[in-house]
């Protein structure tokens, strides 16, 4: 396989890019230039399955006719193919669109920060998985699956230039796990359920992982799983796993393109209050290990409060959109993480008269108004403060700008996957419906 | 790119496939009257996968050159002999599966519409949506086009090639309702580039406005009431049900999974109404979502009927799961991008056609759903599907009412499909579906209407 990309060299694949173009005619022009080497272990309940390495290489071009803009991306840099792109994307800005928002950072970047490791140890990730799977073999032999997991490494190098002179540079070194699980006994079978999990080393004990723990441990509650006894508007405890899918419709009516389409429950709402009071969601990659180190612009990441204490603090407004709105830049990015509350998970459960635990929300896409509507999946029924059973066609309905406005607790335990670190969150108003 | 395999194919042992692949893709987006992107991407290389005693081994590499070739099928091998030394297995040879070969390309020939031809029609959408229909909140309009080039070989005599193009024009129209906003979409296009589906944009404009109608009575709908109703799904809705429903559940991969399907094998398992196939080529009736002869294992796609009349026949394999489970492979290996492993994935899977009649369906319905248009959908290894709803009605007395908000429909298959009672007599492909697996892949999805008693979700 190729030896690793000179760190240097990917800043100069990028000015060269952006060098043709200018040649080529364009008034201005950025490129980003990615190059990833991948090794990766897939493996399932009874072994090792594939070994698998990759490598991609690929040159993002962007040029500017005037406040009109084309983008092309490439595999490789031969010289040949990178000037074809530049005739391609040349054509493209000519058929675009003039837009006074297109224009580019001229500022020197601040410098991003590479971190992690350039080459995995290939031995050690393979006992680690061999150890898992052994271990899930031995321990838990009901939970099965088949060539859904893998352990991976990757190893990335990210370079971006402009025609201003703006440069930006970072490396990033991740082992990330993928965990997909059901449970068969006989010819009973629970629902699958998966977890990802993001750090910056190998991990000796990957089923001692938080995020893989707790996918074990619901996933053998799973069996013999009903509905709901009957149909109500009430309570839902939503685990970290199904935090994420409220969290990340809230930030997509956060970003600067649902500002621009006017089409956000937030649009006004900046300063106010949009959640309950002990509700704080922010952009952290400082916290996170698996955030990106910089934007599409070159502006490293940098931890930003969306909504503390129950208030809206920013919007997510990148380079294009703050030109768009003629409001500031805040971020390109969104690394999340929700501050833990100050419950323990266990009295969240106890003091919940009826409800359920939603370990994953299997559901339509919310629409722009946030409205929700679909399958509670790995969840579990609670009925006078305790976890009663595993659930099955049972559905949820409701929109999350209310559930942020009647969340009811938050647990004091969270888990961190490296993407996103989120507790426990009860909220209420949420109808739950059997068939 | 077939010359140029079949140069180092005399090369490929033990057991290997050798496949260079490029995907092109173009998009533009239209976002509240700004061109917010249009773009071009070309993703390309050469990938190799060897199999040793139960070892695979797979590498790839981001160029089409022929130096590439013989680097890429060293580090298969050296992947393969890896896992071997690792984690000592003697699994047997693979089965035999038959050399695919032929030469499919789909593109027409004609000539093909250059990047400001395309933006034009984005522009000619937009400004139609926006001068005849001025309330609307925002108007989003998607292009989306994507060609797959896959040449591949094998150590066991396949040698094809294959170009399989689609264009996807995306409309979401977004309306301030009373009580919030609320937004619709639809998809054009379908199987082929953008100069086959969208020379004529003003074609598109009665449906352009059936769609702005719909949203109008979305915005004055109401939620549906929650629990189980009988149902009458539009066949534009049969394919995925096909896909979410079935399909996963009967992948082989997922019956060694869990997956309920396993143990249903000759069962009944749906009304007998329903037969459910996933079939090469374009699939049955020729109009598939998706072209696909020889898999990305070098096997010849074979029809595969699931479910014949009510009864659970058969599954989807490759090679290494109809080697675990004794069964024939059946064509249904497949890979999206260069640097991508094929997996089982589904090909044009649809729902057959019945003799009913869609008015004749909805009449005999005294109180329920009618629902027009799915959005996203997820399977599950016991059966419990669900997907969501963009468009819907409800149905009175026989009679459509009002339009209903989003929501999301959901059953356990083999217990929902035993309550099908009407079949209709047409069938409609999906124009854009794609599937997530580890990898995104398009899939043909298609089927009739069907009457049915589902759960629904609603406040």
């Amino acid at each position: 396989m190729p030896v690793a990309l000179d760190p240097s060299l990917g800043v100069e694949v990028a000015q060269d890019a952006v060098a043709r173009a200018t040649k080529a005619g364009a008034d201005c022009a950025k490129a980003i230039h990615h190059y990833r080497e991948r090794f990766e272990v897939n493996f399932d309940t009874d072994d090792v399955t594939l070994v698998r390495s990759t490598v991609t290489d690929t040159i993002s071009l962007t040029v500017y006719d005037e406040t009109r803009k084309g983008s092309v991306e490439i595999s490789g840099r031969a010289p040949d193919a990178v000037d074809a792109a530049v005739v391609q994307a040349v054509e493209a800005a000519a058929a675009g669109q003039p837009d006074p928002a297109n224009v580019l950072p001229e500022d020197p970047a601040p410098p991003a920060e590479s971190r992690g490791d350039i080459q995995p140890d290939k031995d050690a990730m393979i006992d680690a998985v061999l150890r898992h799977v052994r271990h899930v073999r031995e321990a838990h032999p009901v939970l099965v699956s088949r060539d859904a997991s893998n352990y991976a490494f990757t190893c990335s190098w990210a370079s971006y230039a402009n025609s201003h002179g703006r440069v930006q540079h970072a490396r990033t070194g991740d082992y990330v796990l993928m965990v997909m699980l059901a449970a068969k006994d006989g010819p009973k079978v629970t629902s699958f359920n998966y977890a990802a999990d993001v750090r910056d080393a190998t991990s000796a004990e990957l089923w001692k992982l938080p995020i893989v723990d707790a996918l074990i441990g619901d996933t053998l509650g799973s069996f013999d799983a009903r509905p709901v006894p009957q149909t109500f508007k009430g309570d839902v405890i939503f685990t970290p796993q199904a935090l994420g899918t409220l969290v990340g419709s809230v930030t997509g009516a956060l970003s600067g393109m649902s500002l621009m389409r006017k089409a956000t429950p937030f649009l006004d709402k900046l300063g106010s209050s949009v959640a309950a009071p002990g509700f704080t969601l922010a952009h952290r990659p400082s916290a996170l290990t698996g955030a990106s180190a910089f934007d599409d612009e070159g502006f490293p990441n940098h931890d930003l409060p969306l909504i503390t204490n129950g208030v809206l603090e920013n919007f997510l407004i990148g380079w294009y959109t703050s030109k768009k709105l003629e409001r500031s830049m805040t971020s390109g990015s969104a690394d999340l993480l929700v501050e833990p509350g100050d419950v323990a998970l266990d009295d969240l459960i106890a003091r919940t008269e009826r409800g359920i635990l939603l370990g994953r929300y299997s559901g339509n896409m919310p629409n722009q108004n946030l409205d929700f509507s679909g399958v509670a999946k790995n969840s579990f029924y609670i009925e006078d403060g305790r976890v009663r059973f595993p659930i099955n066609e049972t559905m949820v309905a409701g929109n999350f700008a209310s559930a942020l406005e009647q969340i009811t607790g938050i647990s004091r335990e969270v888990i961190d996957s490296g993407y996103q670190s989120y507790p426990w969150l009860a909220t209420t108003g949420i109808t739950v419906s059997t068939k | 790119m077939l010359d140029q395999l079949e140069r180092h194919a005399g090369n490929l042992a033990p057991y290997t496939e050798l496949r260079l692949h490029n995907n092109y893709q173009g998009t533009v987006v239209m976002t509240a009257g700004t061109l917010v992107t249009n773009s071009a991407t070309t993703t390309g290389g050469v990938s190799a996968r060897c199999y040793q005693d139960g070892a695979f081994g797979f590498a790839s590499l981001p160029s089409l050159s022929d130096d590439a070739v013989p680097q890429v099928l060293r580090s298969a091998m050296d992947n393969a002999d890896l896992l071997q030394r690792r984690s000592a297995r003697a699994a047997g040879d693979l089965p035999e599966a038959g050399a695919g070969q032929g030469v499919f390309d789909h593109r027409t020939g004609l000539t093909a519409m250059t990047a400001a031809e395309q933006v034009d029609v984005v522009r000619a959408v937009d400004a139609y949506l926006r001068s005849s229909h001025p309330d609307l909140l925002n108007i989003d309009v998607t292009l989306s086009t994507l060609g797959i080039e896959k040449g591949l070989v094998n150590s066991v005599g396949a040698a094809t090639y294959s170009f399989v193009p689609r264009t996807i024009l995306y409309v979401k129209l977004s309306y301030q309702a009373d009580d919030g906003i609320v937004d619709i979409y639809d998809v054009y296009g379908g199987f082929g580039e953008a100069h086959d589906q969208l020379r004529n944009v003003e074609s598109l404009h009665p449906g352009l406005d059936r769609l702005y109608q719909e949203c109008r009575e979305k915005a004055a709908g109401v939620y549906c009431e929650p629990g189980e109703h009988d149902v009458v799904m539009d066949s534009a809705l049969a394919g995925i049900l096909a896909h979410e429903a079935i399909g996963h559940t009967c992948e082989a991969d997922i019956v060694l999974g869990g997956s309920i399907a396993g143990d249903h094998v000759g069962d009944v398992v749906a009304s007998e109404k329903v037969t459910l196939v996933d079939a090469g080529g374009r699939g049955p009736g020729g109009e598939g979502g998706i072209a696909i002869d020889v898999d990305d294992e070098g096997t010849p796609c074979r029809d595969v009927t699931i479910i014949e009349k009510g009864v659970l026949k058969s599954f989807l394999h490759n090679k290494e799961t109809a080697r675990i489970m004794g069964a024939e492979p059946t064509g249904n290996a497949r890979a999206y991008k260069f640097d991508d492993e094929p997996l089982v994935r589904m090909r044009n899977t649809a729902i057959m056609p019945g003799t009913d009649k869609l008015e004749d369906m909805i009449a005999a319905v005294d109180r329920g759903y009618y629902f027009k248009r799915p959005t996203n959908g997820q399977a599950d290894s016991t059966s419990e599907f669900m997907f969501g709803v963009g468009c819907g009605y409800e149905i009175v007395d026989g009679q459509l009412g009002r339009a209903v908000r989003d929501t999301t429909i959901a059953g356990v298959a083999f217990d929902m499909l035993k309550t099908v009672t009407h079949v209709s007599d047409d069938m409609t492909w999906s124009k854009g579906g794609m599937c997530g697996k580890k990898q995104l892949i398009p899939v043909g999805m298609g089927g009739p209407a069907i009457k049915c008693r589902i759960g629904v979700g609603g406040r």
